[in-house]
């Protein structure tokens, strides 16, 4: 069984990695790269790095990660210094509206910026256009990576606080007593020691800048301000004449340089120095700093950026889906509400099919990624063999991968291999999976090596077989990492678009890519309908996972 | 002699610990300079509170603190911790693993901001610390890469190194093994004779609080209940808990029989009603006591003699059955009855029982301590 499983992964993550590079160097001048008639060819490869215009995409990749990470970081380390450090009232209420918006997906929020910030009706340029009579063109680099921060906070956010929690105060403590003054020790021991943490974070939620195509799609687009993930993409699915694949798996290849570059650079400054092995001791809670007179002033600053960043954009998707027309706000606009687009969006059988897909997607990927993953983790974990490393490795790829990277991939791997899922919901099943296997792996590895040995042990002495001390015994003791990593899988691949926009045909449409194309095609109206509804379903979702776990501090 | 550290009527509750009694109740004493003074007492009574209350890491509620001259804690002022002259080692070392051994070291020396150190005083400082403890080779190690007994040497180096007026020790020793323990023990106390740093010194464990200390303080429950030398503390316990707590003890409950007339050392003769017999006990409290009133009365095992033969000519002594020898090595600790009660006796080595053996057991009227109740 173990076996099978890592057979799984070996084809789920090989596979495509194969086709992808393969496809970057064959070519084939009437069909798929790979397909019979191909020849060896290095144009792609010259094209791509030998194109000023592929350095210009480079740079704004570059310019929209770097600048939405250090924003989106400034954010989350004010919060969470504010939130565990200090005595800022309704701490608790603060937490949970920082993280809230994790149920909110990132096209979404790019929808609901654009509607607040385009530089002809947008909601809040209307406003600083009436008094100020300046606009915010949110079709540019800094709007795209104001939306993208404010889109990757929640996660940040989670994953900052929770280092910054389970630190050990007495160091500080330490440091106070040789005569260190507070901004001291944290420059000079706090900081240092969120360090490993804040870098693993950092890289995580760069490689999520840079695969993503929601926000580059809805406001990088208009204003032709192309990255990589939406030149893969471009390539792929033209909107006119014929794909590249090519091309598209060249740029590719190239995201996969950019995304596993620091990762590696990381890995060999601080996974395997040592440097930062946690020490063992009893950890004293860290006391929290008296803000004085700052209290009420930075609570309203914090309780401000709730609003601009949560409340207002659900507003105004809300009041889009009420309009005929998207014009902004206005008198005008408010005598013609209607329920029009919520009556209309019904029409037809994609919005049903999307609903039906979406759910199905949720449950079907979750539900194989973990169990997958519970299997490979259990054999990362326990297994004596010397070949674990390579396993390991092949279990933490997909992490390393951008997403619009597998989703080329698994595109380019059944275009050529003659099974019947190339436009079903399945293809979509397939790339998520490989998507979040290393997420489930991580959750699972966790969880399974809290697992004592002996416990297994004590149950085949008693005489039980392999199979029922796993149903017995291990699934038992490991079913609440589980269920909460199945919950967060479920809702990661609802709220995903990248992969469904990617392997997109009429048959496997899903909410987000949907949306997407309601929106891309015009139709703001139907675009805000369906986002208010996703959004009941994701925050809901949310709800239940934040709920259920209460302290889900993963990834 | 001047005092170093003054404190008076030290109150604290935690905010975060609700309805629950203070930390620290009302907590007064005295530390003279050069001192090894000792807070003593069991998990919880508010030790560690009452030293990070010096050390300015927590702001009491109430009360008053006075480092040399300086008033750190009082109604009105409070001093930050970093503005203290002082050292202060954690009981799980709090050595920062980001650092290598030099650099934990030279970090206070690196916090100085009125009289800045050159590199090189620096460095001459750093190492004639580490030499003293006997880290030198381990310079450019990270802390992390230590054994547990190496990281306390350190944190103890770092504390010591800008020579504070006050050294503050939190449980230093406890997360080591015992015979890293005992070593350690005794190399605290030979640097700390050798700086003649006034120290505090806060600790569960007796043997360190006698061995160690000029003066040791007893807290319970976030009061102090008794304090003094370390023989008196050993040999004249105020209370029951005092008595069990710098040592092993035998505590036998009886009423008085009769008091005597007070003798020219200032004892009095207490003749008490125990479970094994009339018990002759030399009291030099100032106790009043009266006939009939409960009492309890606290011998060590180790001042109880045993005797194979019965020698009627002295006071005190009891016929008992031996239930069990425990042989330790330096010292065999028996379990004896007599009638009702079980004493424990320690015995040298060459004094031979075996079980079941009828052993007659003699209490020195001079080692008998009598508590009321
Ligand atoms: N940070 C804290 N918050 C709340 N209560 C605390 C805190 N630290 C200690 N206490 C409580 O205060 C009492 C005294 O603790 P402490 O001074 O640490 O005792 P000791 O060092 O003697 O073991 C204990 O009951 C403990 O539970
Ligand atoms: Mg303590």
């Amino acid at each position: 069984m173990a076996i099978i499983a890592v057979g799984i992964l070996a084809y789920l993550v090989a596979g495509p990695l194969f086709i992808l590079l393969t496809s970057a160097v064959r070519k084939n001048d009437f069909g798929l790269p790979l397909s019979e008639g191909s020849y060896w060819t290095m144009e792609n490869v010259r094209t791509v790095f030998l194109s000023s215009e592929t350095y210009r995409v480079l740079g704004s990749t570059l310019i929209f990660a770097l600048g939405s990470l250090l924003l989106a970081f400034v954010i989350s380390l004010s919060f969470a210094w504010l939130i565990e450090r200090t005595n800022i009232p309704f701490r608790n209420w603060l937490f949970v509206l920082v993280v809230a918006p994790s149920g909110i997906p990132l096209l979404i929020t790019a929808i609901s910026w654009s509607l607040l910030l385009n530089p002809t009706n947008g909601v809040i340029n209307q406003v600083l256009e009436g008094t100020l009579h300046i606009t915010f063109n949110a079709y540019s680099l800094p709007g795209m990576i104001l939306v993208q921060a404010f889109g990757m906070v929640p996660l940040t956010f989670l994953l900052v606080t929770g280092s910054l929690r389970s630190m050990n105060g007495v160091l500080e403590d330490a440091a106070e007593t040789s005569g260190a003054s507070r901004l001291r020790i944290i420059r000079r021991i706090t900081l240092p020691l969120l360090t490993p943490a804040l870098l693993g974070a950092l890289i995580y939620e760069f490689v999520n800048s840079v695969e993503s195509v929601d926000v580059p799609l809805v406001l990088g687009l208009p204003s032709k301000i192309p990255v990589l993930s939406t030149t893969i993409y471009n390539n792929a699915h033209p909107p006119d004449g014929l794909p590249d694949y090519g091309l598209s798996g060249t740029y590719g290849f190239f995201l996969l340089l950019l995304a596993l570059g620091p990762l590696i650079a990381y890995d060999r400054a601080i996974g395997s120095s040592g440097k930062y092995a946690t020490m063992t001791g009893r950890v004293r809670r860290p006391k929290r700093v008296d803000l004085g007179r700052w209290r009420v002033p930075l609570f309203i600053v914090a309780m401000g950026y709730v609003v601009v960043s949560f409340i207002l954009p659900l507003l105004i998707l809300i009041w889009a889906s009420l309009q005929p027309y998207y014009s902004g706000v206005s008198m005008a606009a408010l005598k013609r509400t209607t329920l029009h687009g919520w009556t209309t969006v019904w029409g037809g059988a994609s919005v049903p099919l999307a609903i039906k897909n979406t759910l199905l997607l949720g449950v079907v990927v979750s539900i194989l990624t973990m169990c997958l993953s519970v299997l490979i983790a259990w054999v990362i974990v326990r297994a004596r063999s010397r070949f674990v490393w390579i396993l390991d490795l092949l279990a933490f790829m997909p992490h390393a991968i951008p997403g619009v990277v597998i989703g080329l991939s698994v595109l380019l791997l059944y275009l050529l291999v003659p099974l019947p899922i190339y436009g079903s919901i399945w293809i979509i099943v397939i790339a998520q999976v490989t998507l979040y296997v290393s997420l489930g792996t991580r959750l699972m590895g966790a969880a399974i090596a809290q697992l004592q040995v002996v416990m297994e042990e004590a149950a085949a002495a008693s005489g039980a077989p392999m199979r029922r001390i796993w149903f017995r015994v291990i699934f038992p003791l490991i079913r609440p990492s589980f269920v909460n990593g199945a919950l967060l899988v479920l809702m990661a691949s609802m709220q995903n678009l990248t992969l469904p926009l990617m392997l997109s045909s009429p048959g496997n449409v899903v909410l987000s890519s949907l949306i997407w194309d309601r929106w891309d095609y015009g139709l703001p109206d139907q675009a805000a309908v369906l986002s208010v509804v996703m959004v009941a379903i994701t925050v809901t979702f949310a709800a239940v996972l934040r709920g259920g776990s209460g302290k889900s501090d993963v990834v | 002699m001047t005092t170093a550290i003054e404190v008076r009527n030290l109150h604290h509750r935690y905010a975060s610990a609700g309805d629950h009694p203070p930390a620290v109740g009302d907590v007064s004493f005295d530390v003279e300079e050069n001192q090894f003074f000792t807070l003593l007492g069991p998990s919880g009574c508010g030790k560690t509170t009452t030293l990070r209350c010096i050390a300015g890491l927590e702001k009491p509620d109430g009360g008053q603190i006075k480092l040399r001259d300086v008033v750190v804690v009082s109604p009105r002022a409070f001093v930050p911790t970093h503005r203290r002259d002082i050292g202060m080692v954690f009981q799980d070392y709090a050595v920062w693993p980001h650092m290598t051994v030099f650099e934990n070291v030279a970090f206070p020396l690196r916090m100085q901001s009125r009289r800045r150190l050159r590199t090189g005083a620096i460095r001459d400082k750093v190492m004639a610390m580490l030499e003293l403890i006997g880290m030198a080779q381990f310079e450019k190690r990270r802390a992390t890469q230590l054994s547990g007994g190496q990281q306390q040497r350190l944190s103890l180096a770092r504390a010591l190194v800008r020579e504070p007026e006050v050294l503050l020790l939190d449980e230093p020793l406890s997360s080591l093994d015992a015979r890293l323990r005992a070593q350690m023990r005794t190399e605290l106390r030979r640097i700390q004779r050798r700086l003649k740093v006034t120290t505090v010194f806060v600790t569960h464990d007796q043997i360190e609080a006698l061995s160690l200390s000029n003066e040791i303080a007893v807290m319970q429950d976030g009061n102090i209940v008794q304090q003094g030398r370390p023989r008196d503390l050993y040999f004249r316990p105020r209370s029951e808990f005092v008595g069990n707590l710098v040592g092993a003890a035998n505590v036998i409950a009886g009423a008085i029989d009769s008091v005597g007339d007070v003798n020219e050392n200032g004892e009095r003769r207490l003749k008490i009603q125990t479970e094994m017999g009339i018990l002759v006990c030399d009291d030099t409290s100032d106790q009043v006591w009266t006939t009939g009133a409960s009492c309890s009365v606290l011998i060590r095992p180790e001042s109880i003699l045993m005797h194979h033969s019965d020698t009627a000519d002295r006071e005190n002594v009891f016929a008992g059955r031996v239930d069990l020898g425990l042989f330790i090595g330096e010292s065999v600790e028996h379990e004896v009855a007599v009638g009702p009660i079980e004493l424990k006796v320690k015995v040298p080595t060459s004094v031979r029982f075996r079980r079941e053996d009828k052993a007659y057991i003699e209490i020195p009227s001079a080692n008998c301590v009598v508590f009321e109740g």
